[in-house]
């Protein structure tokens, strides 16, 4: 089993049941977005003690269901804005649980939101674990980076 | 004057001048993002102050800076040789940013967005925006501040 990969499945079926009431599972296959697919990808650091980032990988339309749920609004009323914002919260709850099992002190980032069809890009950093859900139809992805140690 | 522009002007020139010697020069108004070439790499920046640094450039530019930076022929630059480039660039005006905003604060690792698609950052506001030219072609760096409404409250504004 990948690091962390127990706590991630546990704190994003958490999250998104406590904040969305939506129930997501983990599953075997992973989450590979279609060639031109506009993913939303959220991301906050995390500094000091441990350095890497902690992302958040979902369709667009996933991403805008979540939105319309969190702010009680209908699809047609949620605009790009509160979509990022929606993602950018549920990136923030995530990686702030798994800081939590971080050595100390650990500094968490703002969220970065950015709609990509190839993923944000993190030089210098590894992929430590990744781990795919199922949510309504659809699938999303969080993984988590370690920053490279410096040579 | 907005928020850091001239200490922000002074090290993108500097960054610039020693890593790649390179001229630029400020350009008025704003850098026009496209849906389709821009890239974008940033830093965060978190502690006693938080906030991010964004550097946005055309790919024209992205491949002259890369190819300049690691002694490439043309054409020759890949991905992960641009994402190194732009990476180094940021972190590099970033952490002299940041040496100018209240400590304690901590540097992320930068983070980048090809494709065009602008990196956003919610709970934040535009603090400045520096736009210019480098080798005939726009770029700019953006600092970006947390505001203050958590992000309950502007839920319940919603």
């Amino acid at each position: 089993m990948q690091q962390f990969e127990t706590e991630i499945c546990q704190y994003t079926e958490n999250i998104w049941k406590s904040i969305l009431n939506l129930d997501v599972k983990k599953t075997v296959e992973e989450y590979c977005p279609l060639e031109g697919e506009d993913v939303l990808a959220g991301c906050v650091h995390i500094s000091g003690e441990w350095q890497g980032v902690v992302a958040l990988d979902c369709p667009q339309e996933l991403a805008k269901k979540a939105a319309s749920i969190m702010f009680q609004l209908s699809e047609d009323e949620v605009v790009s804005d509160l979509v990022q914002d929606a993602l950018g919260e549920l990136t923030n709850m995530t990686g702030g649980n798994l800081k939590s099992l971080l050595p100390e002190p650990c500094f968490l980032s703002l969220p970065a939101v950015t709609m990509t069809q190839h993923g944000l890009r993190i030089p210098g950093s590894e992929l430590l674990t990744s781990v795919s859900f199922q949510c309504w139809g659809y699938k999303f992805r969080v993984s988590v980076l370690k920053k490279l140690e410096e040579s | 004057m907005q928020f850091l522009e001239k200490e922000i002007q002074q090290y993108t020139h500097l960054v610039c001048s020693i890593l790649l010697d390179f001229e630029i020069h400020p350009l008025p108004g704003t850098f026009e993002r496209s849906s389709t070439n821009t890239i974008s790499g940033s830093v965060q920046i978190t502690g006693k102050w938080n906030g991010a640094i964004m550097l946005s450039l055309p790919s024209a530019l992205v491949n002259t800076l890369t190819e300049k930076m690691f002694s490439l022929e043309p054409g020759k630059a890949s991905i992960e040789d641009k994402k190194d480039a732009i990476g180094e660039m940021i972190n590099m005006i970033g952490g002299n940013i940041k040496a100018l905003l209240p400590d304690p604060s901590t540097l992320s690792t930068p983070l980048l967005a090809f494709e065009g698609h602008s990196l956003q950052f919610p709970s934040t506001k535009v603090v400045t925006h520096c736009h210019f030219e480098c080798q005939g072609k726009p770029f700019a760096i953006s600092l970006f501040e947390q505001v203050e409404k958590p992000f309950k409250e502007r839920l319940k504004s919603k």
